[in-house]
């Protein structure tokens, strides 16, 4: 029976340390999960990219901005009356905040884009060409933004009618071919663009940084057009080339006949002139024997012509000749 | 019993460090990392190592790799790689590259544009979407380059010229954008007239070999001539020296002859003149027919002995 009561009370000991050590942890965790939610509830993070606009009941109360633009926002926000008392904080990071009573939007804190589709312009020259552009864009004043613009949808609905009315003001005055091949001249035209929006937007706290045109091109009903100049260009070329080569083929081969033409009377010219010259030394070497006994030389000849005599010639010899009376031995 | 709660008592350190090792990262070689404590940015690691934050959500760490070359098609797309059994395969995205020249010409240019994350801060902080920006940068600098230059320029004589320009006017875009991207390299892959007068560019290029055919064909047919002609002429000439020379060692030939008979005569003139006279007449004879015409003009024949016989 003692065994058994003190078994039974070091039973209940045993159970009491287990309870107020699970006591312990149990308040630990609750500890660590009310932490947990509070944290979240009176906690807000901004991050790197972001800045953010405190509302307590659709009242901006405080904005977080980057350092960079801390300053102007100051500046902007004195002056507006509406605004004038909203607390400006600068930096990134962990940030407190009233539960359930404050809400937190963000925004973005880099360079946005804004982006649309081409669209048809008319230049001064009354063309049309078809204008792709996009620009980039930031919040520069976070509070005016959500005040005026809400959201970044709003935003470029708002960046869409500014940036495209201004655009097509200032193309409305420019040649299609200095928008399309004058950088200097598109450079000009978009500085002026960027100056006009931002003077607008300025007030909803945004600000255009670039505005670039992507494309400037004739209409696709014009390529038609374009192909056939290009094709007709083309051809002009390449007759031009084939009559080049007419040209070059024609002068080399006349060039080639005249050289044979004279060629051949220059050898010729030589060959006259050196028989002639052949004939002219055997002329003089002739007559200078022959003229040594002129008389003996036409007897000589005349021998040499009866040798020469074909076979079977008639010849009539005058019984009187001297050939007779050698032959007949009359002498 | 005894078990249970020893275990109950280190759940939670256990949990704790469980958590505390959730902080640990590895930066590979190609990597940096910015590490983030409550979205603020205070560090930024570009060694490679195994590296430790404060687990969420005190910091987080954002990685992007940098030194991989990155790569954007322009005008067309890469369908398939192509290994070393097949090519690669691409397609023309016609609505890209179909671009107007400064001659107002137009002419379909496929382009790539290799690049590299040179700053992960301006990177993942600057601009909201880096990748799509470049890419319009890029695009806009294409054109814009294309459009600054003659249809011939961007085909053939000045591509290296183009490319460059592009790939300065690129970075020069996103440097104003503050991208964290250099450009490495613009390449213009295929510069061709569009489809509809390729024709017609290709016929200029065969022109440009007709041309050159045709001056061939006349240099063949000179080169055909002109040395016969060399070689006719020549033979004319020779002919001609030969015929001199000929002409000459004959006379010189007759003379000697004539002279050495000459010298005979002078030295007996009668008799002479008479032997060679009957050595001539003995020598014809045989040969002629001969009639003999007497004071009366009668013909009287002559009939050598020997021919009778």
């Amino acid at each position: 029976m003692v065994d058994n009561q003190d078994q039974l009370e070091q039973k209940r000991r045993e159970n009491a340390a287990i309870l107020s050590e699970a006591k312990k942890y149990g308040f630990l965790l609750a500890f660590i999960v009310l932490g947990l939610v509070l944290y979240n509830l009176l906690t807000f993070r901004v991050i790197e990219t972001e800045q953010s606009v405190v509302t307590r009941f659709g009242e901006i109360k405080k904005v977080i901005v980057s350092e960079e633009n801390y300053e102007s926002v100051v500046a902007q926000l004195k002056e507006n009356e509406k605004l004038d008392d909203v607390t400006v904080v600068k930096g990134k990071g962990l940030f407190f905040k009233l539960p359930f009573i404050d809400a937190v939007n963000e925004f973005s804190d880099r360079l946005l884009t804004y982006n649309t589709d081409p669209r048809e312009v008319t230049t001064r020259d009354k063309k049309k060409l078809v204008l792709d552009n996009f620009a980039q864009w930031r919040i520069t004043n976070v509070a005016l933004f959500k005040q005026a613009m809400k959201n970044e949808r709003n935003a470029q609905l708002r960046l869409d009618d500014l940036i495209y009315s201004n655009l097509n003001k200032q193309i409305g005055r420019t040649n299609a071919h200095d928008i399309i091949a004058d950088m200097e001249q598109q450079t000009a035209m978009i500085d002026a663009v960027i100056a006009e929006v931002n003077a607008d937007l300025i007030a909803y706290g945004m600000t255009v940084e670039d505005v670039r045109i992507r494309r400037t091109e004739p209409p696709k009903e014009n390529n038609e057009n374009i192909y056939r100049r290009m094709r007709t260009e083309r051809e002009r070329m390449a007759k031009k080339y084939r009559s080049e080569g007419e040209e070059e083929a024609t002068k080399i081969r006349s060039q080639a006949d005249k050289e044979k033409t004279v060629l051949l009377a220059t050898a010729y010219e030589q060959k006259e002139t050196i028989m002639g010259e052949g004939d002219a030394e055997a002329t003089r070497i002739y007559a200078e024997a022959y003229s040594q006994d002129a008389e003996f030389y036409s007897f000589y000849q005349t021998l040499l012509a009866y040798k020469k005599l074909p076979e079977g010639t008639k010849i009539v010899v005058p019984l009187q000749s001297e050939f007779a009376k050698y032959l007949l031995g009359n002498n | 019993m005894d078990v249970k709660f020893k275990l109950g008592r280190w759940i939670i350190p256990l949990l704790l460090i469980a958590w505390g090792l959730t902080g640990i990262y590895i930066v590979e070689d190609s990597e940096n990392a910015v590490v983030l404590r409550f979205g603020q940015h205070v560090n930024t690691v570009t060694d490679a190592g195994i590296n430790y934050h404060l687990p969420y959500p005190i910091e987080t760490v954002w990685t992007e790799n940098v030194t991989e070359p990155k790569r954007f098609e322009f005008g067309y797309r890469t369908v398939s790689g192509g290994d070393t059994q097949q090519n690669a395969q691409f397609r023309s995205v016609e609505e890209e590259s179909i671009m107007l020249t400064g001659d107002e010409n137009l002419v379909e240019v496929e382009t790539s544009m290799q690049f590299v994350i040179t700053d992960i801060e301006a990177f993942l902080f600057n601009v909201d979407d880096p990748y799509d920006t470049l890419r319009m940068a890029g695009e806009t600098a294409i054109r814009r380059v294309v459009a600054n230059h003659s249809l011939d320029d961007v085909l053939t004589d000045n591509k290296e010229l183009v490319q460059q320009e592009i790939q300065v006017l690129t970075q020069t875009i996103i440097d104003e954008y503050q991208l964290g991207i250099a450009v490495r390299n613009v390449q213009l892959q295929d510069v061709n007239p569009p489809e509809s007068v390729n024709a017609a560019f290709k016929d200029v290029i065969a022109a440009k070999e007709d041309k050159q055919a045709a001056i061939n064909q006349a240099e063949t047919y000179a080169n055909d001539i002109l040395p016969k002609a060399r070689g006719e002429a020549a033979k004319l000439i020779n002919d001609a020296q030969a015929y001199k020379q000929k002409r000459i060692s004959e006379a010189n030939g007759d003379v000697a002859k004539f002279v050495a008979i000459l010298e005979q005569y002078t030295q007996a003139k009668e008799i002479t003149r008479k032997r060679m006279y009957l050595e001539t007449i003995s020598e014809v004879m045989n040969n002629l027919e001969m009639y003999f015409l007497d004071e009366n003009g009668n013909t009287l024949p002559f009939l050598p002995l020997q021919k009778l016989q």
